[in-house]
């Protein structure tokens, strides 16, 4: 089963200032314990992003990837091993190919290319974990609210 | 199914009208004659699938979500005298004896429109030989709706609607009568204003009025029909006889009407018993809870699933003798005394009238099917003592009567008639709070199962039916949910992934109920399911979140849900 | 055979329109075949040696009689044949009666049959000889991708399509464009780019495809911009494309694609019900240029309906489903769909949800990427009319494109099932 995180708590933006609201799947041998790095480490990093750790980044279905969106995330990000580390052969290959179709679908949905992105992490790499996160939010906060989020949902 | 391909078996094409509603769709059904078609399901309905029937001028060979799993719905009825099936003959020998011992004013006969016009017509001459009218339970709701019947009747087609200029919709065509839209999406693109009166909005309308129920039509000022306008309203059991006057007042003799029904041949039922005196539906309801009515004939009409109120399957207890003339096995058929089961409606011969006023000839395509539900009517008439009926010769009469053309692809216009004035009656009419007064309580009832915040009135809200083919024929969706507007929901404190409860005056309680939020009035609860809270069309009731968070959602499995 | 044959495409120039001044070129070379004689590749001209098949079927019957034969030798135990109950309309049915493969000889454009998910029903219980069009083939080599139907119990006779035409549509045109009573159609044939109605006093009425496509009454949509002509992955791929002047309505073109389609015709000729030559060089070029032709068409469409979308917007999406009635038809026709009832695509989407795009065509848009074959069953059948080929193919397009992929022509893997990405490109 898959453990919901919140890296912080989530106010509710009670000015009218846009507060991104992003999705991330961390696979749970690299990128989640990269996560872990960069808290241990205290690397500084925003709080915009709920962690959602999975056994490997391939159990992310466009399923998920779409509820997200459409429950009004603004930007959906997946971690995971890199290519060869695979602790299951070649999950991450399957990722990929995931990926390529979700990716071009979401592009000729009309979405900007940055709201979905997918970046291997190992279990090391705590900074690198720490400036996505603050690259990612700093996109979205340039991008704006998501087009798939519905009126009303804060 | 390694059984299915027998090297014997025979695949029969009917080409029929889909029965969910009064829109007349045509539909292909496909019926596997095999040595399996025991097993074929669990209810002993042979294999069946739908086909689109892409000619047909109603719909083009599109269906609804009802139609599309059309398949599922034809669990034969079983003949049954007192629960014990028994063979078609004894059960028409019953239903003679029962009829020859009442009294005229201790019967009643109903047909809405669930079948043929030959058939109802039979049925009619089975009334007058009893001297007993056919109720269609439609023009006898409310007695005066009658004098509006010559604006109710047919003259605007669907193609009407795709060419209007202005629309006024008083129905939502997305839930009730889902084969509009497409005319509706047409007329838009041809630059018309689509404008909805309700309590709903609707993607397809330009504009959206907030009506409520009870609100008088003479107070929207929105509402201005003109010669370009075509209205588009729907004529059920429960069409509220006031807001219809009203319609008729302002718009008649200036706009055209589209009136939508929701059985399949309501049109062609009502026009057939147009000038008999029916009964209504309330007073064969009540002749039937004071015990006054002995004998119930109904023809392919579920009074069961048809009545919101739950607590008919008890009413009909009150009959000495309920009589089921069916084609499928419904509600109706667990709890009446005589059950006469005739062949499913796809295998009938005859014609159907759809709401444009229509005549769909439907015949099976291939092969001569014996009419059992004809000439089950033709022996209890020739039993009490007329003369057997002709099928030949009660078509001809019926098409003759309707003043139809038997080309499905026109459209006969009854010749003009000088329209009678207009009389103003819906001030006569009784106002909504008089007519459902037996249901409706005050606003202000604070449900005894609710702890809500000690404020009283929180979560007061009125519960409306959206009507829909699911809720008309007892068949369960996957709609088990109630529809509330955003405001709604906060001021009823729910929560995503929370549900509610619902509860009225009553007593009754929905708990755990699902919710939408919809974009619509505030005040007000929808929904498309039969709900034990509701028995009538509105009802007061409080909605409040359900104390814990609730188990699995229901999943409904289908009777034969083609692949 | 019933199902639409396409002559001549619309504007095209005839088939088989020989150079000017040079006499036309023969059809044929040799004599008539012996059964041995067939081999895989092979390209032949044939006709059926019953005449009253050669009378009513479509350019000499020959589609009929392979199928007649294949059923009376025992090859299959069923044909799927359509069933007319007027000119405008048809239902496929499955017969084990040689004499329903006879009736249902001749030709109709006008009928859009889904024999793929009619197949699907029998669960490969028996053995089944049909003739399909160039978009239920590949529908059914889909579905047998995903296991559901056996290609070994199923015959198929591919049939050269140029496009179809909505019955409604063509019977409201022949009312209002030809001016002909519809009931009074006999018989309707494309020739020279006309759609050519005859009725039953024996007149011939003619309309330009072009001209009524322009008001949208020719063929469908996405037939317009359809990229398979001819059904090279069926077992035989037959048409009156290169049939020279000399055969015109007399005989047919046919390629055989597998052993499996020499076999059936070996068994149409051995058995006494068709007889065949080898088809001349110049036939066979003629094929292949009405083929290409009606390509060029179907790419120049395309640009013109996609190439407006690529601009489109969410928003823009979002009005085009805002009527969904939530119906699942679209899903339930549609040929390369094999999940049957309990599908990613209904069980993750909750009527409850009031998502401005509902997760079942999120999810139905990405499973047909690679998986759509263009056939617009979907918007034929969709009651609220919305343009979900186009829709399903705005997304599918540039997937295919870029991968290089034809859905359904071969048995290579989904490009979504592979698993590693060097293999997908």
């Amino acid at each position: 089963m898959s453990e919901v995180k919140t890296t912080a708590a989530s106010s509710c933006a009670s000015s009218g200032e846009f507060v991104p609201k992003i999705v991330m799947f961390c696979c749970n041998w690299c990128s989640y314990a990269g996560a872990d790095g960069a808290g241990v480490s205290r690397f500084q990093q925003p709080s915009n992003v709920r962690v959602v750790r999975v056994m490997c980044s391939s159990r992310v279905d466009p399923v998920h990837i779409y509820t997200a969106f459409l429950e009004g995330a603004d930007a959906v990000l997946i971690t995971g091993c890199h290519i060869g580390d695979c602790h299951y052969v070649n999950g991450n290959d399957k990722t990929l190919v995931k990926y390529k179709f979700i990716k071009s679908m979401l592009n000729e949905m009309g979405m900007e290319d940055d709201r979905l992105m997918l970046r291997w992490i190992s279990a090391s790499e705590g900074q690198q974990f720490a400036e996505f996160v603050t690259e990612m939010v700093e996109k979205v906060k340039a991008l704006g609210p998501s087009p798939l989020r519905k009126d009303g949902v804060v | 199914m390694s059984d299915i391909i027998d090297p014997k078996f025979k695949e029969n094409v009917y080409s029929t009208v889909c029965h969910g509603c009064g829109f007349g769709c045509g539909v292909f059904m496909r019926e596997l004659e095999t040595q399996a078609v025991e097993t074929g399901t669990s209810c002993g309905a042979p294999i069946l699938n739908i086909d689109y029937r892409k000619a047909s001028p109603v719909n083009q060979g599109k269906l609804c979500r009802f139609g599309v799993n059309l398949a599922g719905n034809y669990c034969p009825a079983v003949s049954s005298v007192k629960g014990k099936s028994v063979s078609t003959d004894e059960a028409i020998a019953k239903t003679v004896d029962a009829l020859k011992g009442a009294k005229a004013s201790e019967i009643a006969l109903l047909s809405v429109g669930g079948t043929t016009n030959e058939e109802h017509l039979a049925f009619m001459k089975i009334g007058e030989k009893l001297g007993v009218p056919v109720s269609t339970g439609m023009t006898g709701l409310f007695k005066d709706i009658g004098k509006l019947h010559a604006y109710t009747g047919r003259g605007t087609t669907y193609e009407d609607v795709e060419t209007a200029k202005k629309i006024y919709l008083f129905v939502d065509p997305y839930v009730s009568y889902p084969l509009l839209v497409r005319r509706l999406v047409h007329a838009k693109e041809k630059g018309a204003e689509i404008v909805a009166f309700g309590l709903k909005e609707l993607p397809i309308a330009t504009q959206n009025v907030t009506v409520e129920p009870d609100t008088s039509l003479y107070d929207v000022k929105e509402f201005a029909p003109d010669a370009d306008t075509v209205i588009i309203s729907d004529l059920t059991p429960y069409t509220y006889a006031k807001r219809l006057a009203e319609l008729v007042e302002i718009a008649g003799g200036k706009s055209k009407f589209l009136f939508m029904r929701p059985f399949m041949n309501a049109t062609g039922a009502g026009y057939l018993s147009k000038h008999t005196k029916q009964q209504s539906f309330d007073d064969i309801v009540s002749k039937m809870e004071s015990g006054e009515l002995k004998v119930l004939i109904c023809l392919d009409s579920d009074l069961i699933d048809i009545c919101l109120n739950d607590n008919m399957k008890e009413t009909f207890k009150n009959l000495e003798n309920a009589i089921v003339i069916s084609s499928r096995d419904t509600t109706a058929c667990s709890v009446a005394d005589v059950v006469i089961a005739t062949e499913p409606i796809y295998k009938k011969k005859g014609s159907v009238m759809n709401a444009e006023g229509r005549l769909i000839p439907i015949t099976a395509a291939a092969g001569d099917t014996p009419l059992t539900g004809f000439y089950a009517l033709s022996a209890i008439l020739e039993a009490l003592g007329g003369s057997a009926l002709d099928f030949t010769g009660v078509h001809a009469e019926a098409v003759q009567m309707l003043g139809a053309n038997e080309d499905e692809y026109k459209i006969t216009v009854p010749e003009k008639k000088p329209q009678p004035e207009i009389k103003k009656i819906s001030d006569k009419l009784p106002d909504l709070k008089a007519v459902f007064s037996d249901f409706a309580e005050p606003k202000s009832f604070v449900s005894s199962s609710s702890k809500a915040d000690g404020e009283s009135g929180a979560g007061a809200v009125k519960h409306l039916y959206l009507t829909n083919p699911f809720l008309w024929n007892g068949v369960l969706d996957n709609d088990n949910y109630i529809e509330l507007s955003r405001c709604q929901v906060k001021s009823s404190a729910l929560l995503k992934g929370f549900t509610a409860d619902v509860s009225c005056a009553c007593g009754e309680i929905t708990k755990a109920t699902r919710f939408k939020v919809s974009p619509m009035a505030d005040g007000y609860v929808l929904s498309m399911r039969k709900q034990p809270f509701a028995k009538a069309p509105i009802t007061d009731v409080v909605v409040l979140r359900s104390p814990t968070k609730p188990n699995e959602p229901e999943i409904v499995k289908e009777c034969n849900v083609p692949q | 055979m019933s199902a639409p044959e396409n002559p001549a495409p619309a504007g095209a120039p005839p088939a088989g329109k020989p150079p000017e001044k040079k006499p036309p070129a023969p059809s044929t070379v040799g004599d008539v075949l012996k059964g041995s004689d067939i081999q895989v590749g092979g390209k032949y001209i044939g006709w059926s040696v019953r005449d009253e098949v050669r009378k009513e079927g479509g350019s000499g019957g020959l589609v009929t009689s392979i199928l007649a034969g294949a059923l009376e030798k025992g090859l299959v135990e069923h044909v799927v044949v359509l069933k007319k109950s007027s000119q405008y309309e048809a239902v496929p049915v499955l017969t084990s009666d040689v004499e329903d493969v006879y009736a249902s000889a001749g030709s109709m454009h006008m009928l859009i049959s889904n024999p793929t998910k009619y197949l699907r029903q029998f669960q490969n219980d028996a053995t089944i000889a049909l003739a399909v069009k160039p978009c239920d083939m590949r529908g059914i080599r889909e579905q047998q991708k995903r296991n559901m139907i056996d290609l070994d119990k199923i015959f198929t006779i591919g049939l050269n399509c140029g496009g179809t035409m909505m019955p409604y549509k063509i019977r409201k045109v022949t009312e209002e464009v030809y001016g002909v009573n519809p009931d009074d159609v006999r018989a309707e044939e494309i020739e020279k780019g006309k759609l050519i109605l005859e009725t039953t006093d024996g007149e011939h009425h003619a309309q330009s495809i072009d001209e009524l496509e322009e008001e949208d009454n020719g063929r469908r949509e996405n037939c317009r911009y359809c990229v398979v002509k001819i059904a090279t992955n069926a077992d035989l791929a037959c048409g009156n494309w290169g049939v020279m002047p000399d055969y015109a309505g007399k005989g047919t073109f046919v390629e055989v694609m597998t052993e499996k389609g020499a076999e059936f015709l070996r068994n149409a000729i051995d058995g006494g019900y068709a007889e065949l030559k080898v088809a001349s060089e110049p036939a066979a070029e003629a094929r292949g240029k009405v083929n290409s032709i009606m390509l060029k068409m179907s790419a120049k469409t395309k640009e013109e309906v996609f190439v407006p979308m690529q601009s489109q917007t969410m928003t823009d999406l979002k009005k085009e489903l805002e009527n969904c009635i939530g119906c699942g038809a679209c899903r339930t026709v549609c040929p390369p769909c094999a999940c049957g009832t309990e599908a990613k695509c209904t069980a993750f989407n909750d009527p409850v949800d009031n998502y401005d795009i509902s997760l079942f065509h999120m999810i139905r848009f990405l499973h047909l990427m690679d998986s759509c074959v263009g056939c617009g069953q979907c918007s034929d059948v969709c009651p609220a009319d919305i343009p979900l080929a186009r829709l399903y193919r705005k997304f599918a397009n540039p997937m295919q494109d870029e991968l290089n992929y034809v859905t359904g022509m071969d048995d290579r893997t989904p490009p979504f099932f592979e698993i590693k990405l060097e293999e997908v490109q």
